[in-house]
């Protein structure tokens, strides 16, 4: 018999916690890193005179900069880091909040999480138990533009692979998966990566709309309680935030990226939305081969996809030792929409930034901050 | 300086707690986050020295560090994760959940460290931190609808497994 979701809840707090108390913590003494000293010049020093000048002039160059900014309009505070761009997604808040919105976010999903407390209905639902449900249709006319591994006819190859059928996808959380066309977009290192289209692509479910209501009713509550300083901006973007909730949590047609390896190990992951691709957001890390491996979907005009790795400082395996790996350029072919890189090292993390580029080598995008 | 973090209610004042109080009250959590997390003692003490250096560094500025070291734990321990995870497939050796007696608790503990990174942070954060969403969030520096999204994948895949 299948535990309730609440049985299997405490069954995870349990388990955790034992886990956790497993571990005799003997606490390191803390020793102030020699680090933090900050070095001082001597006014009278040679070195002193330089940094001093140098203080000067890229304090003018800030100056000048500053001023050319105001001069010729800079963008306003909210909305200006990365993300998917407003035209994609109407007025939604980008996927990495700049520093400053989040700030003012942080009261707003605070007031909405006071108001989830109040309301069982507003706090997060339990994942569904259901098989996904099939479509013999087609996806939608804006993903069949964009990736041309959909249009091509299916193959063989296509297939899922034995131990993965549609019945066993729901961990996936889509519905309404487009049947006729996954597709095997490539199979790399002895694992298959595949495209596999949704209407309802995302797994989150949706909580009501007065949840929202109530986490605007008690953010106005504390008004008072927030910085001066942010008030208005807290206000101004709060309508924008809840647009975000719902449409996070609404259904909406995309694909799932999944790869498997033939003994049934793998990943994968939903939620793609055709502006994610557009927008070089469409990427994914995985393992299904024992490597880090970084695959994505790019459009049908992108040839070769180069990923700018920044130097990082990584810890070995075994030996724990810090090592540093030098920043590392890697281009790769796009085929069949699909990009797939080893990463140079464990831990270096996602690339600091990714060129498109066509046929004809010609820059198609630049896209920075992932 | 991670502004977002500031909780204004809970400002300390500076001078009624320096960073070696802090220290001492918040080390032991945070090596048990960062294990549950790494599954390595060595690695989960070397994410939680790191964490608090980062800490150290911004500690007059912040209102409020707990959330601060949060997050730099769940960012130090992201590629422990992945280094200890490599490891752990070659020895076939699983250091955690010896204390665990039962075996279906065992399978659970095992499905949770297969979890990918951002899953295994909502499911470690939620169900032993007792974080909110909102937490959750800024630890991983993504949205709250994100955190549910992640959590229902994790739940899924969960139960699936534990279900098998």
């Amino acid at each position: 018999m299948t535990e309730s979701h609440e049985a299997f809840e405490a069954r995870l707090r349990r388990v955790l916690d034992v886990a956790a108390r497993e571990l005799p913590v003997r606490q390191i003494a803390w020793e102030e890193p020699a680090a933090m000293t900050r070095r001082r010049w001597r006014p009278g020093s040679p070195l002193g005179a330089t940094a001093m000048l140098l203080s000067v002039v890229v304090a003018a160059v800030v100056a000048v900069f500053a001023l050319a900014v105001l001069k010729h309009g800079g963008p306003s505070h909210s909305g200006a880091s990365g993300g998917p761009s407003p035209a994609a997604h109407g007025n939604l808040l980008p996927t990495h909040p700049s520093r400053r919105l989040q700030q003012e976010l942080l009261y707003i999903f605070r007031a909405q999480d006071a108001a989830s407390r109040r309301d069982r209905a507003c706090a997060l639902a339990p994942p569904r138990r259901i098989a996904p449900s099939v479509s013999k249709g087609s996806p939608s006319a804006v993903l069949l533009a964009m990736l041309g591994v959909l249009r091509r006819p299916a193959t063989g190859t296509d297939a899922l692979p034995d131990h993965e059928q549609i019945a066993d996808l729901w961990s996936l959380g889509a519905q309404k998966l487009y049947v006729r066309y996954i597709r095997r977009a490539r199979w790399w290192y002895g694992a298959g990566y595949y495209v596999i289209p949704a209407g309802n692509a995302n797994p989150s479910r949706s909580i009501p709309r007065r949840c929202y209501t109530e986490g605007a009713a008690v953010l106005r509550r504390e008004l008072p309680m927030i910085p001066k300083a942010l008030r208005a901006g807290v206000l101004t973007l709060e309508p924008r935030a809840v647009a975000t909730e719902i449409y996070d949590a609404s259904p909406h047609p995309g694909v799932c990226l999944a790869a498997w390896n033939s003994l049934g190990g793998g990943a994968g992951s939903c939620d793609i939305s055709p502006a994610d691709i557009a927008s070089g957001k469409a990427f994914e890390d995985g393992s299904p081969t024992g490597l880090t491996t970084l695959y994505g979907l790019v459009p049908d005009q992108v040839a070769t996809v180069t990923l700018d790795f920044p130097a990082a400082i990584v810890t070995r395996r075994v030996t724990h030792k810090r090592v540093s790996v030098p920043a590392r350029s890697i281009t790769v072919k796009a085929i069949s929409n699909m990009f797939i890189v080893l990463q140079p090292r464990d831990g270096v993390g996602f690339p600091a930034k990714m060129i498109w580029r066509a046929a004809n080598g010609r820059i198609i995008k630049t896209i920075r901050g992932f | 300086v991670n502004e977002a973090v500031r909780r204004p209610e809970v400002i300390i004042p500076r001078g009624a707690e320096g960073f070696g109080d802090f220290y001492r009250r918040e080390y032991d959590r945070a090596v048990r986050l960062a294990w549950l997390l790494t599954d390595s003692r060595v690695a989960a003490e070397d994410v939680v020295q790191d964490a608090m250096t980062k800490v150290y560094r911004s500690f007059e500025r912040v209102a409020s560090p707990e959330p601060y070291l949060r997050r730099a734990v769940v960012n130090a321990a992201r590629s422990r994760h992945r280094d200890e995870r490599r490891q752990r497939e070659r020895l076939t050796l699983l250091e955690r959940g010896r204390a665990v007696p039962e075996a279906r608790d065992r399978e659970l503990l095992e499905a949770i460290g297969e979890l990918p990174y951002r899953q295994r942070v909502v499911i470690v954060a939620r169900y032993w931190g007792g974080w909110s969403e909102l937490e959750i969030a800024q630890a991983l520096g993504c949205r709250p609808g994100t955190v549910k999204s992640l959590a229902s994948r994790a739940l899924s895949h969960l139960r699936m497994e534990v279900d098998e």
